[in-house]
């Protein structure tokens, strides 16, 4: 749980709500979560990924209750992501097998329609053999200030989680990137234009 | 012409006579159209002239913020990464635990390699932090906070969280200090010749 112990990596954001407060929020928070809250994956099934959000005490737990995210006036609660990989050297080890066995058996080599339908069946035999890793993002949100706060040092899972909360709180989650920050701004995009004493004249002209 | 070709000639792969046109890629253009989007990628410019100004106003150990009535100043530790294009350069990483100050980091800087990513240690009243931030998201990576004072595990979560804030309101506090200057005529009238000078010290 990097949110009490261990390294702090997060990206910042503001978020601004599209509609007024309800009049039960916790109840909506909780609801908003859950809506997300994190499915196991079924390894005998075609999905190899699976994300949503469980407590963050207790990454088995997905009852998300309000006394269980909540913290004073801080929403927390993990991403959690579980993800089966099957290594490709092994798939194509066991279609090599496969196709040979197939030669001598018929004797010629499978064609590639055969091929591929085989892979299938292989992948999924595979899959249940595999393990399935799980990784955990926190997620800490200031319901007073807005402060949203994601524990992940990823891009695609900044981005992901990014997503999940705009579309579970209908929410806009605002960065704090110079650019972000400068939209957010009064200032006039003329003044800020790249130093070209610093950069060099040409690649100052070059940067909008 | 066979079909194929047709096509080929159509999206502009084959000429008049049949033959493939060799298109060559200049691979040191395709680095600088890339160096270039990167630098206009979220502002990223705006943050590598921060991180730069940043380098240049605390050599000199000053004040650079105030929050909450305590004064905030910085120091840039640890290893340092330039980016921009100077000639056939586009990086440049310096490792050391106050490699940012180096001679060699002032002349790529002249050369119009900006500082990209660096560690920075913020010191606010008696509380010190350290974080590492890169220009284009302004992220943090890897901070150390204060010691934590709590000593229930709740109450300890709730101070992490809020030191984690701390140290977001003193990075703002330092963005809203270079901002106040980068808007300012006395960006180009003192400020910038004042780093170029010190550039060549």
């Amino acid at each position: 749980m990097p949110l009490l112990k261990g390294a702090v990596t997060y990206s910042r954001f503001r978020a601004e709500h599209h509609k007024e407060p309800t009049k039960d929020p916790r109840r909506s928070l909780a609801n908003a979560l859950r809506k997300g809250a994190f499915e196991p994956l079924d390894q005998s099934g075609e999905q190899d990924r699976s994300a949503g959000w469980v407590e963050l005490e207790d990454h088995q737990a997905t009852d998300l209750a309000p006394s269980r995210f909540l913290y004073g006036s801080y929403l927390l609660a993990t991403w959690r992501v579980d993800s089966v990989r099957v290594p490709a050297a092994l798939v194509r080890s066991e279609i090599d097998a496969w196709s040979r066995a197939f030669e001598e058996k018929i004797g010629h080599p499978p064609k590639r329609a055969d091929k591929s339908a085989q892979k299938e069946i292989i992948l999924k035999k595979l899959r249940r053999r595999a393990f399935v890793s799980t990784q955990t993002f926190d997620v800490s949100w200031n319901l007073d200030t807005n402060a949203v706060q994601l524990w992940a040092s990823s891009k695609k899972i900044v981005e992901e989680i990014q997503v999940a909360i705009e579309e579970a709180f209908d929410v806009t989650l605002h960065s704090t990137s110079p650019g972000a920050r400068v939209d957010a701004s009064d200032v006039d995009v003329d003044k800020i234009r790249a130093t070209p004493e610093l950069f060099g004249d040409d690649v100052a002209l070059q940067v909008r | 012409m066979a079909k194929s070709d047709e096509t080929k000639f159509l999206r502009g792969e084959l000429g008049v006579d049949g033959e493939a046109i060799e298109e060559e890629v200049d691979a040191g253009e395709v680095e600088r159209g890339k160096a270039l989007d990167a630098l206009a990628h979220n502002r990223a410019y705006l943050g590598r002239e921060m991180l730069t100004w940043m380098l240049w106003r605390t050599a000199s150990g000053d004040t650079i913020a105030v929050v909450d009535d305590a004064p905030v100043s910085a120091l840039l530790v640890g290893d340092v990464v330039l980016r921009g294009l100077a000639g056939e350069a586009t990086e440049l990483a310096v490792k050391g635990h106050t490699s940012a100050y180096a001679e060699i980091v002032r002349i790529a800087i002249d050369r119009g390699l900006l500082v990209h990513r660096a560690r920075l240690r913020i010191q606010h009243g008696e509380q010190v932090f350290e974080v590492t931030l890169d220009a284009e998201n302004l992220a943090f990576r890897a901070a150390n906070l204060p010691a934590l004072l709590q000593e229930e595990e709740d109450d300890r979560l709730l101070e992490r969280l809020w030191l984690t804030e701390r140290l977001g309101q003193l990075v703002d506090a330092l963005w809203d200090a270079f901002m106040k200057v980068r808007t300012a005529p006395k960006w180009a009238r003192t400020e910038v010749p004042a780093i170029k000078a010190w550039l060549l010290e």
